[in-house]
């Protein structure tokens, strides 16, 4: 584990939930911080006594919540930055009609599954003026079942909750990976059928 | 048009290739550290690999309550002032204290196992 990281874990046995709402907040914004490793270390940490399971979960949850809606608004809103030639595009309009087919359970599966593109997926919400009470329906449910999900984990495996984060945080990657290999693979096999 | 039509298809051509390529690598990657952290469990519950317990950023405050061992014996043990930074981790103690952090672990291991605290078991 980094430094860093260690700081963070001292930061919160000393300084508990308002240090984990925090992290989660920045995180979502985009700021590289090991949220998910975070939460599992709060849910062991609520196991050992260490905080207490109701204010931890709040404070994850509260935290992670916000941080997507600050995203979502700064991509509606600083899309308007953006040179008037790529917001309205074919490419743009296309994005936004798929967005609002999948937008929902992009939102959703993002918040615990493919976390590693979750700040995009807020951003082309945002940027694509996906309905906001839609985008935060989305966002809540996914956030709270990855606090339930990565939480949970941690406040399970309380002993070995370093050794688990880790292989999850793995796993996760792995399983971009695969996401984008079957894409990219089934986009060129139907290519390659049509013609 | 086609002109149009071509290029749209090249670049979504390009993309699914880009596509294909970063999930070859991310798989290769991650799924590499995942074999590693599944032998390296193995090899954990076999005895091959010892895993320290204490780790650099806990507390005094957080070992005694997770190993029941009152904190004024972790100070005494590790020949600190026995209140006061409360908030230090064991690294920061270490650095200010000048202690060797392999002998400083090693006093707190041996007093939570005199301590009859099987390290690990008050955690789950």
């Amino acid at each position: 584990m980094s430094g860093f990281t260690d700081q963070l874990l001292t930061g919160l046995l000393n300084y508990g939930n308002p240090l984990l709402g925090g992290t989660l907040f920045l995180a979502a914004l985009g700021v590289p911080l090991p949220a998910t490793m975070m939460l599992m270390a709060a849910g062991a940490f609520t196991r050992q006594g260490v905080l207490g399971i109701e204010g931890a979960a709040m404070a994850a949850v509260l935290g992670a919540i916000s941080g997507d809606g600050c995203s979502y608004l700064i991509g509606r809103y600083g899309a308007t930055l953006l040179p008037a030639r790529w917001r309205t595009g074919t490419g743009q309009s296309r994005v936004s009609q798929l967005f609002t087919r999948w937008g929902g359970w992009s939102v959703f599966l993002t918040r615990f599954l493919l976390t590693p593109i979750a700040l995009p997926v807020n951003l082309l919400a945002g940027s694509t003026h996906y309905p906001w009470h839609r985008y935060m329906g989305a966002v809540m449910l996914g956030e709270v079942t990855w606090v339930l999900l990565f939480g949970g984990l941690g406040h399970y495996f309380a002993g070995q909750w370093e050794a688990i984060g880790q292989m999850t945080g793995d796993v996760v990657g792995l399983l971009l990976g695969v996401v984008l290999f079957v894409l990219g693979l089934s986009t060129l096999v139907i290519r390659s059928r049509k013609h | 048009m086609p002109v149009a039509t071509g290029l749209n298809q090249r670049k979504r051509k390009w993309l699914a290739a880009l596509a294909l390529g970063a999930g070859v690598i991310l798989i290769a990657f991650f799924g590499l550290r995942t074999w590693h952290q599944i032998d390296f469990a193995q090899r954990v519950q076999r005895g091959e690999v010892r895993i320290e317990t204490l780790k650099g950023w806990m507390t005094l405050h957080y070992i005694a309550q997770t190993y029941k061992v009152p904190e004024a014996e972790l100070r005494s043990a590790l020949g600190v002032p026995a209140s006061g930074h409360e908030e230090r981790s064991l690294r920061q103690w270490f650095d200010a204290a000048g202690i060797d952090p392999m002998v400083g672990r090693q006093a707190l291991e041996k007093l939570i196992l005199a301590r009859r605290t099987p390290l690990g078991a008050a955690t789950k």
